[in-house]
């Protein structure tokens, strides 16, 4: 998955760097970073299935959204991710997502770091050969 | 982290540095950090550039302040002060933090070090139990929207009319542990249920319960006052905040004031500073909106004061009224507040942001309760958990420079990556246990990530505020049992197992 970690940016929190030749592939590297933050989604089973849907005026934004969408999943329904299925319409900038996990438990998954949000903290959506994104979370 | 070069300061005495309005085009007042020689270099160049873009902000007052404890955050470092006039200036969520009022509560018992040895390790596995902790913890109070409502406007106050709590506890809470302009009409659905589940969890990070002894004594008179009477006195220390509700907030009036920028035509050097006018629409929304995550994370913390109070009783099969478990005081390190105080001489209304900073009134302010009128109030100070905290008292002299503020515990100098690589968390907690600290965590990865060797050393930067006169120390605590922000089996996916699993046995048998 192109997404990885990245140590120069924050010191108390976590930050990382996805690509992907498509908005699609951009908004799923992000999404597996920001899961994985969370648990190691391999010992993670997708017992529970959650679908949203994003739409937005920017890709900024609809990003943004996207991602601020999991973390609310996880303290509302209390649960932890597997993976995730992205469709992203490019021109209506329109994310749908169908999200897979499990409740939080500890005694069968390796959890990680409860993540607060996703900052603005140096937040750009770039688009060149490639789309990339840099995105500082909040621990 | 190192892409701005740290500005030529002048030292203006000895922990305080200061740069000039001059540094940076926009600045409205000049920056002061309180910091040693040696925290100063220590410092990353963030700081800096954070710092001297607070000074940027519409009707800042006197001065942008970093503490000694000091680094990069969001919009604001952590450790940031500013003061800002509610008539001209602005409020900010980067000012606060996510966790809007996240803060620290000590609580006293009269149980000695080697009346807890014994005990320790099932007294950590019945907090670590009782205390909901880490991705996705649910506490065991259950309230329905309308209660949770009731959260929101009460804080702790919900709290110990429910029973969860002593009366007493509330005037050893800032602000009574609830904050009046709270408006439950101001926070989304979405933050409601994000949180209202979480009441009474630690949450992750840096968040924590930890059992402490005193070992070291400064200030007997004030430490007597407070509640601690001897070196070895057992005591449990408490960091967290407003979990997922505060956070949600947070986020939505992040988005709220990216747009009323636009509207009040406000520039910021930085998206993390968005803001908005403080009597604006929009900045009186956040402002009762920010009042109802203070309140619920004043309630989040008096929840688990309630649950120590029971596991303890548990353990040593005493009340907790004959253990002595009495909360000495209750502190915001993440939080904006109307305060009045003096410029120039003449008292002003302020609105005070304070990120990463304690509030650290002396004796005279009349928002403490009488108990405190005569020393000023309690200060708690973390330290990281294999190092120790500080209880310290606020001084009139804060009042005079930091517009009463201090420290708010270590800060950073190293990565969660590089300390993940620097150590083994099954390793660490070994280690520590043979050094007398009993840890409990789901979490290795993230029990790593906040060893001792990934902070700065507390006593140096308890020391600068002590020299400087703002918040003088009064005792040094030992951690010997530490539940770190980590998670537990969700009780709520455990009571139906264990259901499931008597049902078997009856059909078996």
């Amino acid at each position: 998955m192109p997404y990885r970690f990245l140590e120069d940016i924050t010191q108390a929190d976590v930050a990382f760097k996805a690509t992907g030749k498509t908005l699609n592939t951009l908004f799923k590297s992000a999404a597996h970073a920001v899961i994985e933050t969370m648990a190691n989604p391999k010992t993670v089973k997708p017992k529970l299935t959650f679908e949203f849907t994003k739409k937005e005026q920017t890709v900024e934004r609809l990003l943004f959204e996207f991602l601020e969408e999991i973390i609310y999943l996880k303290d509302k329904e209390a649960a932890v991710f597997c993976s995730i299925t992205v469709k992203v319409n490019e021109k209506t900038l329109e994310a749908k997502a169908i999200l897979k996990g499990d409740t939080v438990n500890p005694k069968k998954q390796e959890l990680h770091q409860d993540v607060k949000a996703i900052t603005m903290h140096n937040y750009k959506v770039e688009h060149n050969k490639e789309w990339k994104t840099t995105i500082v979370l909040d621990i | 982290m190192n892409e701005f070069q740290k500005p030529e300061m002048k030292q203006s005495s000895e922990y305080t540095w200061d740069i000039p309005q001059t540094y940076k085009k926009g600045m409205n007042v000049p920056a002061r950090i309180y910091a040693s020689k040696k925290l100063l270099e220590g410092m990353d160049n963030s700081v800096y550039n954070q710092l001297t873009n607070v000074a940027c902000l519409p009707g800042i007052v006197k001065h942008a302040l970093c503490m000694p404890d000091g680094h990069s955050g969001y919009g604001f470092p952590i450790g940031g002060v500013a003061a800002f006039d509610p008539n001209t200036g602005v409020i900010s969520p980067g000012g606060i933090g996510f966790d809007i009022n996240c803060g620290m509560r000590l609580v006293t018992t009269n149980l000695t070090y080697n009346d807890m040895k014994p005990h320790l390790k099932k007294l950590v596995d019945l907090l670590y139990t009782k205390v909901p902790s880490g991705v996705g913890g649910t506490g065991f109070v259950k309230v329905d929207k309308p209660k949770f409502r009731e959260v929101m406007s009460l804080g702790a106050k919900w709290c110990v009319d429910q029973g969860y709590g002593w009366e007493e506890d509330l005037e050893r809470i800032e602000d009574y542990g609830r904050i009046k302009q709270a408006n439950p009409d101001q926070v989304s659905d979405k933050a409601v249920s994000r949180g209202i589940n979480q009441i009474g969890t630690l949450g992750s990070g840096n968040h924590y319960l930890e059992i402490q002894y005193a070992g070291e004594i400064f200030d007997e008179k004030t430490a007597k006052q407070f509640g601690i009477h001897s070196k070895d006195q057992i005591c449990v220390m408490v960091h967290c905040g407003s979990r997922g509700f505060g956070h949600q907030i947070g986020t939505d009036y992040l988005k709220i004031f990216a747009d009323a920028m636009k509207k009040y035509e406000l520039h910021v050097p930085d998206p993390e500073l968005s803001c908005a006018p403080f009597n604006s629409t929009e900045g009186q929304k956040y402002y009762e909106a920010m009042a109802c995550a203070a309140n619920m994370a004043f309630a989040n913390r008096q929840v688990i004061l309630h649950r120590i109070r029971e596991c303890f009783s548990q353990t040593f099969e005493r009340t907790a009224e004959d253990l002595d478990m009495h909360l000495v005081y209750d502190v915001a390190h993440n939080i904006a507040k109307v305060e009045e105080h003096k410029v120039d001489g003449k008292k002003r209304k302020l609105v005070v942001h304070r990120k990463g900073a304690t509030r650290c009134f002396g004796p005279s302010r009349e928002e403490l309760a009488p108990r405190f009128r005569k020393t000023g109030q309690p200060v708690i100070i973390g330290g990281s958990m294999e190092t120790g905290s500080y209880l310290l008292v606020g001084t009139d002299k804060a009042l005079e420079e930091t517009w009463g503020s201090t420290a708010h515990g270590s800060g950073r100098t190293m990565s969660r990556t590089q300390a993940r690589r620097e150590v083994k968390g099954q390793e660490l907690q070994k280690e520590m246990e043979k050094r007398g600290i009993y840890v409990r965590t789901a979490s290795y990865s993230g029990l790593a990530e906040e060893a001792g060797f990934a902070y700065k050393p507390i006593s140096e930067v308890i020391d600068v505020m002590h020299n400087a006169g703002i918040s003088k120390k009064v005792v040094a605590f030992k951690p010997i049992g530490n539940v770190k922000g980590t998670a537990m089996l969700n009780q709520m996916i455990l009571l139906p197992l264990l259901l499931f699993a008597f049902l078997i046995l009856q059909l078996l048998f």
